[in-house]
């Protein structure tokens, strides 16, 4: 036995390669053998965990895992019987024929699984966290605001159906489902979403959520199918959200509003990286959402402070925004950027034609902007009253906390 | 000095669920842990001990699955210790890793080999 820390692990070693393996064994051995996998890939990581707490971690953890879950997996189908008799008619046991390139692709084919057309988004992710990213039903359950019961029945009803849909024991090839990687790219900004704006408590699930979507995403950027412009600006539009990290939360953890925000503990550095994204994500004719989603907040990051920022482009790129998506949640940031750059009428145009309850959760920022529109308008009884209003939506105390403050400064403004 | 074996007793790993973080994690203390007893000359000798097990109950031929036959404790691992008495080997097993798990550990004085 060595001493020291001579041979620490890599930070999500176990999350990450659980996913890849599973991948690389559903691949191998067929998704009628997902479950049995699964607790391979388990039993693995436990055999990891109690062999190098005493001893020393292999010089290939990767493989070492690889080749315990292959073995042990073996051993539960050979002992099963399922294998000889079903399997392997079709395929060999020591299939020799796994070319790299098939296995280097095996992650993002079970991605493309998961991301079947016939189910919902929510179900499209929740399987992908599971399978690819490790995450466990309690994380699961928490990230995506569901209890502990309803999201593993929804799990499990998934990929009940996924069985009866997918005839092929395989996972599918990437040139079969390539109408899936819009799917996909949506799902992986829903995580993201979900990281970035959840109103959960849990710090540190909420940045796994947002490191893991940038991984999957990067991903998508590192495949020849989907190295494509489109994919290019999720990841630039995720990397502009992220970088704003640092400055998001004060010490009490409470939220801190893009106009409050200290700029200068903005992740520079990750702002490069999206800058060298979105240039390439540029070469294309065609501006997808992402893009133009991407460009306002590169145009945020891009600016020196608050005050100087331009809502003119902001506001003219979510109006282009709103013409190829019906978000309520678009059209009220449309909405805000008219406010700041002063076209009041466009502003009153807008929000006429949303409908507060079609927000959800974000119910309270309707009633903010209102409140917004009242001030440009010199009206301040109606700009507290719609302050008000807001509060009593708010989903959670830290929003509640900032809106008082608001409410507080308007009042002793007029004092 | 005096040899002392440290059992750890718990619930399995693969019932609890863990989430492959919350495995690193949990490996990560248990590292912590070993590579004080290691740096520190304390360590003589320990193993995990894997799920599948056999009973024999009262003679040769009644043999059973698992570990007891009804409590769902098992023995998940051991480690050998070498200090000075009974005392100290209850410290070092004060920071075993798991307690919050529900799993406790039994201490036990090795037989020395010779007399004396």
């Amino acid at each position: 036995m060595k001493q020291g820390n001579t041979n620490e692990i890599v930070e999500h070693l176990f999350r990450h390669e659980s996913g890849h393996i599973i991948s690389r064994l559903s691949a191998r051995y067929g998704m009628v053998h997902l479950s049995e996998i699964e607790d391979a890939v388990s039993e693995a990581l436990i055999r990891a965990l109690k062999t190098w707490s005493i001893k020393d971690v292999p010089e290939s953890p990767a493989a070492w895992l690889y080749s315990v879950a292959s073995r042990i997996l073996i051993d539960v189908l050979r002992r099963k019987q399922l294998y000889f008799e079903k399997v392997s008619p079709q395929y060999k046991l020591n299939n020799q024929t796994e070319s790299k390139s098939e296995d280097e692709y095996a992650t993002i084919k079970l991605m493309l699984w998961c991301a079947h057309p016939d189910l919902n988004s929510k179900d499209q992710l929740g399987l992908m966290l599971q399978l690819v990213s490790g995450f466990s039903i309690k994380e699961i359950s928490s990230a995506l605001l569901m209890s502990n019961e309803s999201t593993k029945k929804r799990l499990q009803r998934a990929r009940a159906k996924l069985k009866k849909l997918e005839s092929q024991l395989l996972l599918p090839n990437i040139s079969d489902v390539e109408d899936r990687f819009p799917i996909l790219r949506s799902a992986i900004y829903l995580g993201f979403n979900e990281g970035y704006y959840s109103v959960s408590h849990n710090n540190i699930l909420r940045e796994d959520l947002i490191f893991e979507s940038l991984r999957l995403a990067h991903l998508l950027c590192s495949t020849p199918h989907s190295d494509r412009p489109i994919s290019q600006a999720l990841m630039g539009l995720m990397l502009y959200h992220t970088s704003r990290i640092p400055a998001r939360r004060s010490m009490d953890n409470t939220l801190i509003l893009l106009e409050d925000q200290d700029r200068s503990l903005w992740d520079r550095k990750m702002i490069m990286i999206a800058n060298e994204y979105m240039e390439k994500a540029m070469t294309s004719n065609y501006y997808t959402p992402y893009h133009i989603e991407a460009i306002i907040a590169g145009i945020h990051t891009q600016t020196k402070d608050y005050e100087s920022t331009n809502w003119k482009t902001i506001a003219a790129l979510y109006g282009r925004l709103t013409e190829v998506q019906n978000s309520p949640i678009i059209k009220l940031n449309y909405c805000f950027a008219l406010l700041k750059s002063l076209q009041i009428h466009k502003a009153i145009e807008v929000i006429a034609h949303i409908t507060p309850d079609s927000l959800g959760i974000h119910k309270y920022l309707y009633y903010a902007v209102c409140s917004n529109l009242e001030k440009e308008r010199d009206n301040v009884d109606q700009q507290k009253l719609m302050l008000w209003k807001a509060v009593d939506s708010a989903p959670n105390d830290a929003t509640r906390k900032i809106l008082k403050e608001r409410l507080l400064r308007i009042e002793s403004v007029k004092n | 000095m005096k040899n002392f074996m440290l059992i750890f007793i718990g619930e399995d790993y693969a019932d609890l669920n863990f989430s492959p973080e919350e495995m690193q994690r949990r490996m990560n203390s248990w590292k912590e842990w070993t590579e004080e007893l290691v740096n520190s000359g304390i360590f003589v000798d320990g193993q995990g001990l894997l799920k599948n097990a056999k009973t024999l109950k009262s003679g040769p031929e009644d043999v059973h699955d698992g570990p007891y036959l009804d409590i769902k404790e098992t023995v998940g691992g051991y480690y050998v210790v070498k200090v000075e008495d009974m005392d100290a080997a209850v410290e070092v097993a004060k920071n075993f890793p798991d307690f919050d798990l529900g799993s406790s550990v039994e201490v036990r004085e090795c037989m020395p080999d010779e007399a004396g």
